[in-house]
């Protein structure tokens, strides 16, 4: 009798075994990318890296789960800068995971952990392969990188609840997206605990007026009551442009910090990034970019001027190299070192799978 | 010479009526899907993930041949506006931030044929010249 039972049990996990394999292959997506750069500051003086440093920069599983028709389950998951927790070197992380149900192509409802849903940049600034440049444009996304006492316009990501639409006016296709989080902080784990009833609240929306040509505004606002600053409020605009082989991503942001103590800052930054891509994936950009961290203050933007080559070796495998020449006003951070700037060259393979 | 030039001029047509056919490409849905015809706008918001249910309610998995295909290539530049990589390139930063998944390719109009049989809700692009009763091919309108 104990044997038939384990026979049937058996029988039982066999015979269901194929099917759940089949099933489990067609709903789950596996990708990813992975990076390797390399960055070495030219002049004597500057803000860079003087050593030339290889940097194993990342590797990120992105997995997609489609549990049913309406409902999906979407992941990033990294390591980065060849992670070692023994020796508490790199970062391993959630990029982002949430869970997506979709009422239709216009409310997809998320939970989760996401990208904050501002600008161009901030959803892809991992993603390498996702983008032509080595680094994404620290004027609108990594301001201090270019001037020290510069302040982000908004934090990387939140955990909270977010909807996404993408629909049609006039013909014209237009998405939004509204994400309503914790905010940032640094008195409790952000993704876990708020430190105040105010949530954080972001708004996008893009709207495409022809086949080329993309616009859009973002919003976000936090009380935050943390880290010597009150509030922060920020704003947008975006724009992208092809025809043909010329591509123009162009945008502005404007952040208005209001600390515990002291006056209001409205702090700017914007870049223009043209590129032209030949038949063979050689790509040349130029992005100019700038900072004023207050615009009250004179004197104290900074430029970060790139010009680099981009080249697709095949499907997803990319070549970037690129010359970063930050200058600085006389009275930004950069008025320190000589000529009031100094260059550095970046390097990058990448690949996306 | 009229004997010779007949043959140049129907060698010519035959040549020519080739080329044509190499880049049609044809629209297929599963046999569940209640569509007849669809607008290349569509189709384009459909290659984008921009529209992702049909109307009664049923979601939307596209598919097609593989970018090194020339009938890939017409399809996406004809419909999408798009170069293959430009296509590419969008669905890295769709992908990557967390919007979708891409359509899934393969290396034949059967495999599209098979895949588009195998799940109710799927659309395929295949060769114009190829033909199968377990899906349902539908008119691409301008």
């Amino acid at each position: 009798m104990r044997w038939t039972l384990v026979a049937i049990l058996v029988a039982t996990v066999m015979a269901s075994a194929h099917p759940l394999r089949a099933q489990y292959t067609s709903k789950l997506t596996i990708n990813g990318y992975s990076g390797f750069e390399f960055e070495k500051q030219l002049d004597e003086e500057g803000e860079g890296d003087p050593n030339g440093s290889f940097d194993a920069d990342l590797f990120d599983l992105v997995l997609n789960f489609q549990v049913t028709d309406k409902i999906r389950v979407s992941s990033d998951l990294t390591w980065e800068h060849g992670t070692a927790t023994e020796e508490d070197f790199g970062n391993v992380a959630i990029e982002y995971a949430f869970v997506e149900y979709a009422f239709s192509d216009l409310m997809k409802v998320r939970v989760g952990k996401m990208f904050i849903p501002f600008g161009i940049y901030n959803e892809i600034h991992t993603a390498k392969p996702a983008f032509l440049s080595v680094k994404e444009p620290a004027s609108t996304n990594k301001t201090e990188r270019i001037v020290d006492d510069a302040f982000r316009f908004y934090p990387r990501w939140g955990a909270g609840i977010a909807v996404h639409g993408d629909g049609l006016i006039a013909d014209r296709g237009f998405s939004y997206d509204v994400f309503l989080s914790n905010g940032d902080q640094s008195e409790t784990n952000p993704f876990e605990e708020d430190n105040n009833t105010a949530k954080a609240v972001t708004g996008r929306f893009r709207f495409e007026p022809s086949e080329s040509l993309e616009v859009g505004a973002s919003f976000y606002r936090d009380k935050q009551d943390s880290d010597g600053v009150s509030s922060l409020t920020s704003s947008g605009v975006e724009l992208r442009y092809q025809a043909r082989a010329w591509k123009v991503w162009a945008e502005l942001d404007l952040g208005w910090l209001e600390p515990e103590d002291g006056d209001e800052i409205l702090q700017m930054g914007w870049y223009v990034q043209p590129s032209y891509e030949f038949e063979s994936g050689l790509t040349p950009y130029f992005r100019l970019e700038r900072v004023d961290p207050s615009t009250d203050v004179a004197d104290d933007h900074g430029y970060d001027v790139i010009a680099g080559l981009n080249y697709e070796v095949s499907g997803g495998f990319m070549i970037k190299i690129e010359n970063n020449y930050y200058k600085g006003a006389s009275s930004s951070s950069l008025a320190e070192f000589p000529g009031a700037g100094y260059n550095e060259i970046k390097a990058a393979v990448v690949l996306g799978f | 010479m009229k004997r010779v030039l007949l043959i140049v001029g129907l060698s010519l047509a035959a040549l020519a009526s080739a080329a044509g056919a190499q880049g049609q490409t044809k629209v297929i849905v599963s046999a569940e899907v209640d569509v007849s015809a669809i607008s290349q706008a569509e189709v384009s918001r459909i290659y984008l993930g921009k529209k992702t249910f049909w109307d009664s309610g049923a979601r939307i998995q596209p598919s097609l041949l593989d970018e090194k295909s020339p009938l890939t290539k017409s399809f996406l530049e004809e419909n999408l506006k798009k170069t293959v990589r430009q296509f590419r390139a969008y669905w890295k930063r769709h992908l990557f931030s967390g919007q979708g998944t891409a359509p899934k390719t393969f290396t034949s109009s059967k495999g599209v044929a098979d895949f588009v049989a195998a799940n109710p809700g799927a659309i395929g692009i295949v060769d114009g010249s190829y033909s199968d009763d377990r899906v349902k091919f539908i008119e691409l309108q301008p």
